[in-house]
C-alpha cells in the first residue's frame, strides 16, 4: 500500500549544520496528522521540503506513488498538494471571492491567452457557484464581496483555506494556523478546520506548536528535535512520550 | 512630452561629424558647370548665376557701386540699392577681384571663357519692384514673414545654436532691409521656435498650421520636422548637420550638403601631408553609424592615396565608447605603439580635448598631430591654451582666417557684430541661409509664391560670394553612393586652419583648396578662392 | 610587443589606466551603497545629487573665480547636505515603509527634477568645451609616475585617494559607531528601532546629510573627467555603477570599491588586448567590436542574471510592520448606480465632443497631437500590462517599441511590405525578444529587475542599434529611417485624419486584449504573482510561464505601438521616441496616473503629448479666454518647468500609489456617494 504523501530518509544541512536527519513521514489519504516540535525542531525545514520549496540532500519525497522530488513547487500544488501559510499571504486588490475565483481559473484556464481574447477566460456561473459553495463551507460567505485587506486575521486564515480547497487538493498541508491567534479563535478555526475536513475528505498535515490545536485536531503526530524525529504515533500517545514531554519542557503542560 | 537626451547626445554629437567628415565627396562626373566656379556674389542676394545669366558672374562688384546700377535699375529705387555707408571697404575690392578670377579658377577651366563684364550689373533690377500679393502666406505688403526654429534650452552640445542662428538671420535681414527690403517690403522672423531638442517636429507643425510664415528656418540637434516642412512645400533653410533627412527632399536647402558620407577624401590625405606625418591613426565613436563611416573614409582614403605619398594606417579603432568614460588610455599606448604620428577623429570636440590630454600625460603630445572634425569654436580653442598647437581643423565653409572678397563676407563682419553675434560658425550659417533664401526671392520674382521660390533655387548654383563650395542645387538634393558623380560636388574642396597659442591660423594660400571633382585621382590641390 | 616580459608589462599598464575610471565608478557605487543602507532607497538620484554639486562648483570656481576650496566647501559640504535634509524631510521621512519599487520610482522622477530645478534656479547651462578644473592646483597638468609605466594627474590621484579613504572611514563608522548601527538599524525597521529609544527621525536624516555629502563630493571629483557637464552623463555612470554596488550587494563598502576599481581594470584590459588578440584571430572580432562600447552595460547585465546571490532575498520587510494598522480597506467602491451612469455618459460626452472638434476643427498641428496621444495610449498599455497587472518594473519598454518601428522601416525599405502588415510582424519580434529576455531575468524581482531591463534597453542603444539589419546602416545614414504610411486598397493613411482613426482602433482594439486579460485568466494569474509570489505557486501558478507571457504580451503591445509611432511621424526618429531614458519617463508617467487601468494608460498618453500645448503655452486658457491677446504673461512657461513638474508627479505617486487618477476618482466618487444617499436620505 502506497501512501498518499509519503517522505523517506530526508535529510538537510544548511553550511554544514544537520536541519534535518533522516526523516521519514506518511500521510495517508483522508488522515489528519500532525506534525509538531519546538521552535528549530526542523518542522519548516521538512514542510519545504515536501512541498518543493527546499530541495533535500537525501531522501525521497512521494505523492500518489510518484516521485516528485524534482518537482517544482506549482507542479506539487497541481498534483494535488495545498497548503497555508504561517503569515497569511493573501493575493491583494481582491475580493475574497475573486481571491476565490483565481485557483479555480486556473485549474480550469488551459490554453489561457487565446481564450482570454476571445472572452472565454472570464469566470463562468458554475465556477463562481464553487466558490461561493466553498465560502459557505467555511462559514464566510457574508464576506465575499470584502476587499481581504480588510479581513482580520482569523478570516484571512480562512480565505487562506478556502483558496487551497479551490484547487481540490488531496491533502492540505496547513502551516501554523493558530500562530497569531487567540485561544477562542484557535478554536473556532479547529473547529471549521475539521467539518470542513469532513465534509470533503481531503488528507491534513498539520504543522503546529499549539499542542492543543494538534491534540484536538489530530489523529496521529510526528514529533521533530533536532532535526530527527523523536516520537509518532497516535497523538494522544505521542503527547504523553515522556520524550516528547521533556522537548517540550515547561513550554505546554499536558492535560 | 518628456523626451529625453542621454542617447540623443550620442547621436547629434557623432552627426555633427558628418558636416566635417562628408564636407568633400569626390566631385561630379561631368564637366563643372562654368558658373560654378564663377565667382558670383550679389550683395544681399547673392547668388551663383545660373547659365542662362552669364552677367551674373560680374554683379558681384556692383552692390557697393550705387552709382552704377541705378541706372540699370528700373523704376522702384531705393536710396542705397547697396549699404555704401556700411561697408565702405566693400567699395573697390570686388572689382580688382574680379580681373585675376581666371586663374584663381584653374580647376575650372571653363570659367575662364566666361565673358569679363566690366561694367557690374544687378542680376536682379527688379529686387525693388512690388507687385500686389494675395494669398502667400507669411506675405503682406509690408512685411515677408519667416519661422526660425532651433535648439536653444536642452542643448546637450553646451554650444550656441538657435541664438547664433537667429542672430545670423537677423543681421542678414537687417543688411537687406537696410537696403530697402525685397519687393518694397521688410524681411521679417516672425516666428522664433526653441524646439528644445525634442519639440522639432511640433514646432514644426505649429509653423505649418499657423500658416503666417513664408519659409522656415532650422538649426537643430534632432531635425524631426524636416520631413513635415518638405511635404508641406514650405522652403526650409537648415544647419545641415543631418545629411540623411535633408536627401531626397527637395524644399530642404542646407548651408551645404552631405552627399557622399563613404567616399574617399584628397583634403584629408593632403592635410596629413600638410602635417608631414606618414603613419595615421584614426579614432571613431562605435555607436554612431556616421562616426565609423566618417573613420571608414578616412581609412580608405589613406588605402588609396597613401602608398604613392608615403602614408599608412597604422592604427585604426571605430569603436571607441561615447563620452569616453573609461578614458582613452589604451587606446593611446597602442597608438604609440604603433609610431602614430597623425590621428584623425571622427569625435566631437570635448572628446578631443581628453585625447590631447591623454596624449600629454604619455608625454607624446609634440610627435602627433590631430586633426579635429567639429573643434572649429575659438573659446573652446582658447580655453586650451596651447594645448593643441600644431593641429588642424576641417571646415566646411570658408575659414574667417581667409580674407574672402565678397561683399556678402563684408556685410557679415560688419552686421553680424552689430546685432550682438560673434563671428562663428552658427551665426554664418543663419547668414548664409538667410541669403539664399533672399536669393530664392530674387530669383522667383516679384510675383514669388513658396512654389516658385523652390522652383527657381532648385535650379541654380550658389556659393554664397565664395563662402562656401558651390551647391548646385539642381542636382544635389540627392544621396550619392560612393563613384557616383551625378548628385555630388563639382569640386572637391576644403578650407582648413590650423591651431596655434589657442588661436587659429591660415595656412592655404586661398580659402579653399580644390581638387577636379569628376576623377578620384591623385593632384596637388589648386588654391582657389570663388569670390575671386 | 612580444614575451612575457612584454604582456606584463601591458597588464600592468592596462591595470593602472583602469585605476582613475574604476575610482570614479569606485566612488558613485559607495555612495550608491552608503544611500542604500542608509536609507533602503535605490537612489537612482544619486547622479543628480552629484551633478548639482559639480555644477554648483564649476559656477562658483570658472564662472564667479572663487578659490576652490570654497567652491569645493560651498558645493559639497553645504549645498549638498542641505538637499539630502530637504529631500529626507519631504519625502523619503514619509517612504520609509514603503516597497522598494515606489522609492525606486520617486528616485527616478528626482533624478529627471533635481538637475532641472537647479539649472532653472542657477540659470546654469552646459557650457561646451569648459572643462571642470579639479580641486588640485594644476590638477590637470602635473603628472605622477610612481612606476616608471603610467602617469596619473593631480586629479585622479586625489580622487583615488578619496575613494580608498572613504571606504575606510564609512567601514569604521559602521561598525564601531553608535549612529553607524543605529542608521542600518532604521533600515532594518524603523519601528524596533523607535523602540529602542534611538530617535529614527533624527537619525535618517544624518544619514541623508552624510550619503548627499558624499554625493557632491563625488560630484566634484569625478566632473574634471567630463568635458562638459551634462546631467544625463551622470545618471548613466549611475547605471554603470550599479552593476559594482551588486558586487557588494548593495550592502558592503569594501566590495563596492573592489567591485567599482574591477570594472575599471577589466574595461581596460578588454581594450588592451582584445583589439591585439582579434588582429590575429579574426572570429574575435565581431565581438571586440560590438562589445566595446556597450561593455558597462553588459557586465551589468551579466551580474545580474549570473550572480545567484542577487535577487535571492526577497525585500526585506520591517518584522513589525504587522504592528501597524492594515491598510485602509482598497474602496470597496460600492459605487451609487446613478454615479455610474452619469460617469458613464459624461465620458461618452466627453469623447463626443472632443472628438468632433478635433476631427473638423483641428489643423495640422492638433491633429498630429491627438494622434501622438492616441499611439502613446497604445505604448502605454504595455506598461498597463507588465507593470499594473504583472507588478513587474521594466525599463526597457523604449526597446520594445523600437523594434517595432524598426521592423516596419526594414520590412518597407527593404521587401517593400505592407506597412500594416509589418506592423504585426514588429509586435511579433517584439514579443519574442520580450520572451527571450524574461528567461534569464525571471528570478530576479522587483528593483533588480529594473536594473536588468534598464541595462538592456542601454545595451540594445549601444550594439544593437548600429547593426544594418536593424538601425539600418549606410541606408540610413543616407536617407534616415523613414517610415512610409500605410495604404490599404483605397484608403490612403497618408491623410491625417485617416491616420488618426487607425490609431483609434488601434487602441480600442489593445484596449479590449488588455482588459480581457486582466478579467480573464492570465489577469487573474498576474494578479496572484503580485500578491505573492509563494501562495500563487500554492495554488499550481508557474511564475516563470506567467511572467513570460506577461513580457511577451507587453513587448507586443509595446511594438505594435512603436510601429504605429513610426508610421505617424513617417520616421524611426529611435533616439527621440525610444531611447533608454525615455521609458523611465514612460514608466513614471503610467505608475503616476494609474499603472492599472485603461483609463489612467490614456490619460498618460493624453499628458504626454498634450499637457505642453495645453497647458504650458497656454492653448487652453487662450482658448477659454477667447483669443491669445488676454493670456497672463507668464505663459508661455518654459518647457524645462515641465520637468520638475514631472518630479512632482513621482513624489506624488509615492503617496498614492494606486495612481493620481484613480486617487482623484475614489475621492471624489466616495464625496458623491455620500452627497447622493443624503439626498436620498432627505427625499425618504
Amino acid at each position: 500500500m502506497t501512501a498518499l504523501l509519503a517522505a523517506s530518509g530526508v535529510s538537510v544541512a544548511f553550511s554544514g549544520i544537520r536541519a534535518l536527519n533522516d526523516v521519514s513521514l506518511q500521510v495517508e489519504a483522508g488522515e489528519r496528522v500532525g506534525l509538531i516540535g519546538p521552535n528549530g525542531a526542523g518542522k519548516t525545514t521538512l514542510f519545504n521540503c515536501l512541498l518543493g520549496i527546499l530541495q533535500p540532500d537525501s531522501g525521497r519525497v512521494m505523492l500518489n506513488g510518484a516521485d516528485v522530488g524534482g518537482w517544482p513547487v506549482h507542479r506539487r500544488a497541481r498534483a494535488g498538494m495545498g497548503r497555508t501559510f504561517q503569515r497569511v499571504e493573501l493575493f491583494s486588490d481582491t475580493t475574497v471571492r475573486e481571491h476565490l475565483l483565481i485557483p479555480e481559473r486556473i485549474r480550469n484556464g488551459s490554453g489561457a491567452l487565446w481564450k482570454d481574447l476571445i472572452g472565454r477566460g472570464r469566470p463562468r456561473p458554475e465556477e463562481i457557484a464553487a466558490c461561493d459553495a466553498v465560502l459557505e463551507l467555511l462559514g464566510i460567505d457574508g464576506l465575499a464581496d470584502q476587499p481581504v485587506e480588510s479581513l482580520s486575521l482569523g478570516q484571512s486564515r480562512l480565505v487562506e483555506v478556502g483558496r487551497a480547497l479551490m484547487t481540490g487538493p488531496q491533502v492540505l498541508l496547513l502551516d501554523e494556523p493558530s500562530s497569531g491567534l487567540d485561544r477562542d479563535e484557535t478554536q473556532a478555526l479547529a473547529g471549521t478546520l475539521r467539518a470542513v475536513q469532513e465534509s470533503r475528505g481531503y488528507a491534513v498535515l498539520l504543522v503546529e506548536h499549539d499542542v492543543s490545536l494538534v491534540a484536538d485536531f489530530t489523529e496521529r503526530a510526528y514529533v521533530l528535535d533536532s532535526g530527527s524525529l523523536i516520537a509518532e504515533g497516535p497523538t494522544a500517545e505521542v503527547l504523553a512520550d515522556p520524550a516528547v514531554r521533556r522537548a517540550y519542557l515547561g513550554s505546554f503542560e499536558v492535560s | 512630452m518628456f523626451r529625453i537626451r542621454g542617447t540623443i547626445a550620442v547621436l547629434s554629437a557623432a552627426v555633427v561629424l558628418a558636416a566635417a567628415c562628408g564636407n568633400s565627396p569626390s566631385g561630379d562626373g561631368a564637366a563643372p558647370t562654368p558658373d560654378t566656379a564663377a565667382p558670383t556674389t550679389a550683395a544681399p542676394a547673392t547668388t551663383a548665376a545660373d547659365a542662362s545669366e552669364p552677367d551674373a558672374a560680374v554683379e558681384a562688384s556692383e552692390s557697393d557701386a550705387s552709382e552704377p546700377d541705378e541706372p540699370t535699375e528700373p523704376a522702384v529705387d531705393e536710396p542705397a540699392s547697396a549699404e555704401e555707408a556700411s561697408e565702405p571697404e566693400a567699395v573697390d575690392e570686388p572689382a580688382t577681384a574680379e580681373a585675376p578670377e581666371p586663374e584663381t579658377d584653374a580647376p575650372a577651366p571653363t570659367t575662364t571663357t566666361e565673358p569679363v563684364v566690366e561694367e557690374p550689373v544687378d542680376p536682379y533690377p527688379h529686387r525693388h519692384d512690388f507687385v500686389p500679393l494675395e494669398g502667400v502666406p507669411g506675405v503682406t505688403d509690408d512685411e515677408i514673414r519667416v519661422a526660425v526654429i532651433g535648439t536653444e534650452t536642452n542643448n546637450i552640445l553646451g554650444t550656441c545654436i538657435l541664438p547664433c542662428f537667429h542672430t545670423g538671420i537677423q543681421a542678414y535681414f537687417d543688411y537687406v532691409n537696410d537696403a530697402g527690403g525685397v519687393y518694397g517690403r521688410r524681411l521679417v522672423i516672425g516666428e522664433l521656435l526653441d524646439d528644445e531638442l525634442g519639440f522639432n517636429q511640433q514646432r514644426s507643425l505649429e509653423v505649418i498650421d499657423g500658416n503666417n510664415s513664408l519659409a522656415a528656418f532650422q538649426a537643430t540637434l534632432l531635425p524631426l520636422g524636416w520631413g513635415p516642412l518638405n511635404d508641406a512645400g514650405i522652403p526650409t533653410f537648415t544647419w545641415n548637420i543631418h545629411g540623411a533627412e535633408a536627401v531626397n527632399r527637395d524644399n530642404i536647402f542646407g548651408n551645404h550638403v552631405i552627399g557622399c558620407p563613404t567616399c574617399t577624401i584628397r583634403s584629408f590625405v593632403w592635410i596629413v601631408s600638410q602635417a608631414g606625418a606618414s603613419r595615421v591613426g584614426l579614432l571613431g565613436y562605435g555607436v554612431s553609424e556616421t562616426s565609423k563611416v566618417c573613420t571608414k573614409a578616412f581609412a580608405d582614403s589613406i588605402d588609396l592615396y597613401g602608398p604613392d605619398l608615403g602614408m599608412e594606417v597604422a592604427y585604426f579603432n571605430d569603436n571607441v565608447a561615447f563620452g569616453l568614460p573609461n578614458g582613452i588610455g589604451p587606446e593611446v599606448t597602442q597608438m604609440v605603439d604603433a609610431g602614430v604620428d597623425f590621428i584623425a577623429t571622427c569625435m566631437d570636440l570635448n572628446a578631443m580635448l581628453t585625447l590631447a590630454q591623454e596624449l600629454e600625460r604619455q608625454g607624446v603630445r609634440d610627435q602627433i598631430t590631430l586633426l579635429h572634425p567639429n573643434s572649429y569654436d575659438r573659446e573652446f580653442v582658447a580655453a586650451a591654451g596651447d594645448l593643441f598647437d600644431g593641429d588642424y581643423a576641417l571646415l566646411v565653409f570658408a575659414a574667417f582666417e581667409y580674407e574672402v572678397d565678397s561683399p556678402l563676407r563684408h556685410a557679415y563682419d560688419q552686421w553680424v557684430p552689430a546685432n550682438g553675434g560673434p563671428v562663428a560658425e552658427q551665426t554664418l550659417v543663419g547668414w548664409i541661409n538667410a541669403d539664399l533664401f533672399v536669393t530664392g526671392l530674387l530669383e522667383a520674382g516679384p510675383g514669388f509664391d513658396r512654389q516658385s521660390i523652390i522652383h527657381s533655387l532648385n535650379q541654380i548654383t550658389y556659393d554664397a560670394g565664395g563662402l562656401i563650395n558651390p551647391v548646385d542645387w539642381s542636382r544635389q538634393h540627392t544621396a550619392v553612393e560612393p563613384f557616383v558623380y551625378d548628385h555630388a560636388y563639382a569640386l572637391h574642396c576644403t578650407s582648413s586652419v590650423r591651431m596655434e597659442g589657442g588661436t587659429f591660423v591660415g595656412f592655404q594660400p586661398e580659402p579653399w583648396m580644390c581638387w577636379p571633382g569628376d576623377t578620384e585621382e591623385w593632384s596637388e590641390p589648386t588654391p582657389t578662392d570663388f569670390a575671386g | 610587443m612580444s614575451g612575457a616580459a612584454g604582456f606584463f608589462e601591458d597588464l600592468f599598464r592596462g591595470l593602472l589606466q583602469g585605476t582613475p575610471p574604476g575610482a570614479v565608478y569606485a566612488l558613485i557605487a559607495l555612495g550608491f551603497v552608503l544611500t542604500y543602507k542608509t536609507s533602503g532607497v535605490f537612489n537612482l538620484a544619486f547622479g543628480a545629487q552629484a551633478y548639482i554639486s559639480a555644477a554648483m562648483y564649476f559656477k562658483a570656481h570658472t564662472l564667479w573665480g572663487w578659490p576652490k576650496w570654497a567652491a569645493l566647501v560651498v558645493s559639497a559640504f553645504v549645498l549638498a547636505p542641505l538637499i539630502g535634509l530637504v529631500l529626507e524631510r519631504l519625502i523619503f521621512r514619509h517612504l520609509r515603509t514603503a516597497s522598494a519599487v515606489s522609492k525606486l520610482v520617486v528616485a527616478l522622477g528626482l533624478s529627471v527634477a533635481l538637475p532641472e530645478l537647479f539649472n532653472q534656479a542657477a540659470r546654469f547651462t552646459a557650457v561646451a568645451g569648459r572643462q571642470i578644473t579639479g580641486i588640485m592646483p594644476d590638477g590637470s597638468s602635473v603628472f605622477y609616475d610612481p612606476f616608471g609605466v603610467y602617469r596619473f594627474n593631480r586629479d585622479e590621484l586625489a580622487m583615488m585617494a578619496v575613494a580608498l579613504a572613504a571606504t575606510l572611514l564609512l567601514a569604521a563608522l559602521f561598525r564601531f559607531t553608535m549612529i553607524g548601527l543605529a542608521m542600518r538599524a532604521v533600515v532594518e525597521s524603523p519601528r524596533m528601532t523607535e523602540l529602542s529609544g534611538i530617535n529614527a527621525d533624527r537619525t535618517s536624516a544624518f544619514a541623508w546629510a552624510l550619503s548627499s555629502t558624499f554625493a557632491g563630493l563625488a560630484g566634484v571629483l569625478i566632473a574634471p573627467r567630463f568635458n562638459s557637464l551634462i546631467s544625463t552623463d551622470f545618471f548613466t555612470l549611475v547605471v554603470i555603477a550599479v552593476a559594482a554596488a551588486a558586487v557588494g550587494k548593495l550592502v558592503s563598502l569594501p566590495r563596492a570599491l573592489l567591485g567599482g576599481l574591477g570594472l575599471g581594470w577589466f574595461i581596460a584590459v578588454f581594450n588592451t588586448f582584445l583589439p591585439r588578440w582579434s588582429g590575429d584571430h579574426t572570429w574575435l572580432r565581431p565581438f571586440q567590436e560590438n562589445l566595446t562600447p556597450s561593455l558597462p552595460f553588459v557586465v551589468l547585465f551579466a551580474i545580474l542574471v549570473l550572480w545567484r546571490a542577487i535577487g535571492r532575498e526577497r525585500e526585506a520587510s520591517d518584522p513589525l510592520s504587522g504592528v501597524d494598522p492594515p491598510p485602509p480597506a482598497l474602496a470597496a467602491l460600492e459605487r451609487h448606480p446613478k454615479l455610474t451612469l452619469f460617469t458613464r455618459l459624461f465620458g461618452v460626452g466627453f469623447v463626443a465632443v472632443v472628438g468632433s472638434v478635433v476631427w473638423f476643427r483641428a489643423g495640422v498641428l492638433w491633429m498630429h497631437l491627438v494622434t501622438t496621444a492616441v499611439i502613446m495610449a497604445v505604448i502605454y498599455l504595455s506598461v498597463t500590462v507588465i507593470t499594473g497587472m504583472a507588478g513587474q518594473i521594466s525599463l526597457c519598454q523604449g526597446t520594445f517599441a523600437a523594434i517595432g518601428g524598426f521592423t516596419i522601416f526594414q520590412m518597407a525599405d527593404r521587401f517593400n511590405m505592407s506597412v500594416l502588415a509589418a506592423a504585426l510582424l514588429g509586435a511579433g519580434v517584439a514579443a519574442a525578444v520580450g520572451a527571450l529576455l524574461s528567461l534569464p531575468v525571471l528570478r530576479l524581482g522587483g528593483v533588480w529587475l529594473a536594473i536588468a531591463t534598464l541595462a538592456f534597453a542601454f545595451f540594445f542603444d549601444a550594439v544593437m542599434v548600429k547593426f544594418s539589419w536593424v538601425g539600418g546602416g549606410t541606408t540610413a545614414l543616407l536617407t534616415g529611417t523613414r517610415v512610409p504610411r500605410p495604404l490599404v486598397g483605397p484608403i490612403d493613411f497618408a491623410s491625417d485624419r485617416a491616420f488618426l482613426v487607425l490609431a483609434v482602433v488601434v487602441l480600442v482594439v489593445v484596449s479590449v486584449v488588455v482588459i480581457q486579460l486582466r478579467e480573464g485568466t492570465v489577469g487573474r494569474t498576474l494578479t496572484a504573482l503580485r500578491g505573492s509570489e509563494v501562495a500563487a505557486a500554492s495554488i499550481g501558478i508557474s511564475a516563470a510561464r506567467a511572467r513570460i507571457v506577461a513580457f511577451a504580451v507587453s513587448a507586443a503591445i509595446a511594438g505594435l505601438g512603436g510601429a504605429l509611432l513610426s508610421m505617424h511621424q513617417q520616421n524611426v526618429n529611435y533616439s527621440t521616441n525610444f531611447g533608454p531614458v525615455n521609458a523611465l519617463f514612460w514608466l513614471v508617467i503610467v505608475v503616476a496616473l494609474g499603472a492599472r487601468t485603461v483609463e489612467g494608460a490614456i490619460q498618460a498618453g493624453a499628458a504626454f503629448a498634450l499637457f505642453e500645448p495645453l497647458i504650458l503655452k497656454g492653448d487652453l486658457l487662450a482658448w477659454i479666454l477667447r483669443g491669445d491677446d488676454h493670456l497672463p504673461g507668464l505663459f508661455p512657461i518654459p518647457g524645462s518647468w515641465r520637468l520638475v513638474l514631472f518630479g512632482m508627479m513621482a513624489i506624488q505617486f509615492a503617496r498614492h500609489p494606486e495612481g493620481l487618477v484613480e486617487h482623484g476618482k475614489r475621492r471624489s466618487a466616495a464625496r458623491i456617494n455620500r452627497w447622493l444617499e443624503a439626498r436620498e436620505g432627505a427625499a425618504s
